[in-house]
């Protein structure tokens, strides 16, 4: 793939947090129709269509039929159509691929939920099965993510001694981003250090704040070449550096500062590919599933010693008006969970200078970065797509 | 030979791959059995085909020591799913085995889990659910 070859030319949202008596469904077709005509294009020119990891838009929908479902009710014909049943992180690379090849010229990837008000998105898998989770590990009482990325962090605190008052650092930087944006569902609520440690541990050593929630609402972006980009109305948001990697350890196996995690490796292609280093990055989306997560990633991508990640992932560095700003938008902690295309899309709009009060540049003391990096993980932490992004002319 | 604790699982044990012989062995006989490389020598887990190592079928089932380091662990304290509510707190920790993998298990008998030490040296301790017909790996700490 060539440095700045493909851009992201359109980003779709909708009204999201609880939004009652809306589907799943409503939330793929409003997002994706809404990246169309951000992007200036007809549903017509979509000819690949890309859904994230989908929990089934029906209840007990085996098969996953989500695919078929919102491409027939787009009323599009695209000539690739993807759908993963789980976390792997290869969106991108399947939207540049089916580009590369040939096959396609805009791809849309989607996600959307009803997780808020609709059901309970990852409990209902499990009942699916009856008494008998996918795994053997439910037998021992490990049924929830939470429990995996917790293990993952409570070994960060004995090996780069991290813990519960750095992670609630995280929180609230993450916190005051949303307070600046109206679109966040934690828009209204502030958050303290002091909140943050007076809440309960679910499964020690995190709590709920360390947490992303489930939401109502959906969220779209697409891709094609930055030479189409060049004729639509937006300017491209090019990329500049990709790179993806899977580990096969377990969630539970994960060991804190791999230098092989895909982080790590995805990272260093990213940089690699977009002829850049840490010090040229300006501000960081990062896939935050959890508080820890957010460590975790930059340290593997190098922006800090894991033994020093206190001095780096403070409020006043990585929030509103720091020298890092990372996860502008408030992120999965604090805006809204759409997976990926939470950092995608808020990178985007950072670029595209569409941030209102939480604008990079516009904000005292920050300036719009020249570059930003964003991340994507999947699975717990093992599977991993970066990008570099880049304004377009 | 390990300790055997009675207990209730909150849910049915659902093994697969080919993993099935380790809790079957567990079960039956309270023997602790890993799959072992002929070819490279190194133990792996969960049991499959080939060696995850070399690429080996030449593969075998032996047993082993059910000791091991605690790499990580935690406390769950939160029903994220309304059967297991009754069992918590559910303590969970990985163990860097002596033979080499990194295994799962409940923590038992642990006190605080603030003060489990990160490295200690556990050993394993069968958890038996009779009414569901399966057993589980639990870990001490020595
Ligand atoms: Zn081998």
């Amino acid at each position: 793939m060539d440095r700045n070859k493909y851009s992201i030319v359109g980003i779709g949202y909708t009204p999201q947090g609880k939004v009652p008596g809306r589907s799943a469904a409503s939330f793929y077709l409003e997002a994706s129709m809404n990246a169309i005509n951000d992007a200036g294009l007809k549903k017509d020119d979509i000819d690949g269509l890309i859904l994230y990891r989908d929990f089934p838009i029906l209840n007990g929908d085996a098969f996953h039929h989500t695919g078929n479902v919102i491409t027939y009710s787009l009323g599009i014909r695209p000539k690739f159509l993807s759908q993963e049943a789980y976390c792997y992180r290869t969106n991108i690379n399947k939207a540049i691929g089916a580009i590369e090849n040939g096959t396609c010229k805009y791809v849309l990837i989607v996600f959307a939920e009803s997780g808020r008000t609709g059901r309970r998105t990852w409990t209902d898998e499990i009942d699916l099965f009856s008494s008998k989770p996918y795994d053997e590990y439910g037998a021992y009482g490990n049924i929830s993510a939470f429990t995996n990325y917790a293990m993952f962090a409570s070994r960060a605190m004995h090996e780069h001694g991290t813990g519960p008052d750095l992670w609630a650092e995280i929180a609230v930087a993450h916190r005051k981003w949303a307070n600046l944006n109206p679109n966040a569902i934690q828009y209204s609520k502030p958050l303290t250090k002091e909140d943050y440690m007076a809440t309960p541990f679910l499964s020690w050593p995190f709590r709920a704040l360390d947490a992303t929630a489930s939401t109502d609402g959906g969220r779209a972006i697409i891709i094609t070449t930055t030479e189409r980009a060049r004729q639509l109305k937006n300017p491209p948001i090019m990329i500049r550096g990709y790179g993806s990697a899977n580990d096969t350890s377990k969630g539970w196996q994960l060991t804190p500062g791999d230098p092989a995690s895909s982080a790590a490796i995805a990272g260093r292609e990213a940089f690699e590919m977009a002829g850049l280093g840490t010090k040229d990055i300006g501000a960081a989306q990062i896939y935050d599933c959890y508080t820890y997560t957010v460590e975790a990633t930059l340290g593997d991508y190098g922006f800090f010693e894991k033994e020093k990640s206190r001095d780096f992932m403070t409020v006043e560095n990585i929030g509103p008006g720091g020298a890092f700003p990372v996860n502008t938008g408030g992120g999965l902690l604090s805006e809204g969970y759409y997976m990926g295309l939470t950092p995608i899309c808020e990178a985007v709009m950072q670029i595209s200078q569409r941030c209102g009060d939480r604008q990079l540049g516009v904000i005292p003391g920050t300036k719009l970065p020249e570059f930003m990096i964003v991340s994507d993980n999947g699975g717990f932490y093992q599977s991993n797509e970066t990008l570099i992004l880049e304004r377009g002319k | 030979m390990a300790q055997v604790l009675k207990v209730n699982l909150p849910f049915d044990l659902r093994t697969s791959y080919d993993n099935d012989l380790f809790y079957k062995t567990a079960h039956d006989e309270h023997k602790f059995i890993l799959p072992h490389c002929k070819s490279c020598g190194q133990y792996f887990w969960p049991g499959a085909f080939i060696c995850q190592h070399c690429g080996s079928n030449d593969v075998e089932w032996k047993e082993a020591s059910g000791h091991g380091k605690i790499y990580s662990h935690v406390e769950g304290r939160f029903p994220f799913h309304k059967a297991i509510k009754e069992h918590l707190p559910i303590a969970i920790c990985s163990v860097t085995l002596d033979e080499g993998p990194r295994v799962f298990g409940r923590l038992v008998n642990y006190g605080e889990i603030e003060k489990v030490p990160y490295d200690a040296p556990v050993h394993v301790v069968w958890l038996q659910d009779d009414e569901k017909g399966c057993t589980i790996m639990g870990f001490e700490l020595d």
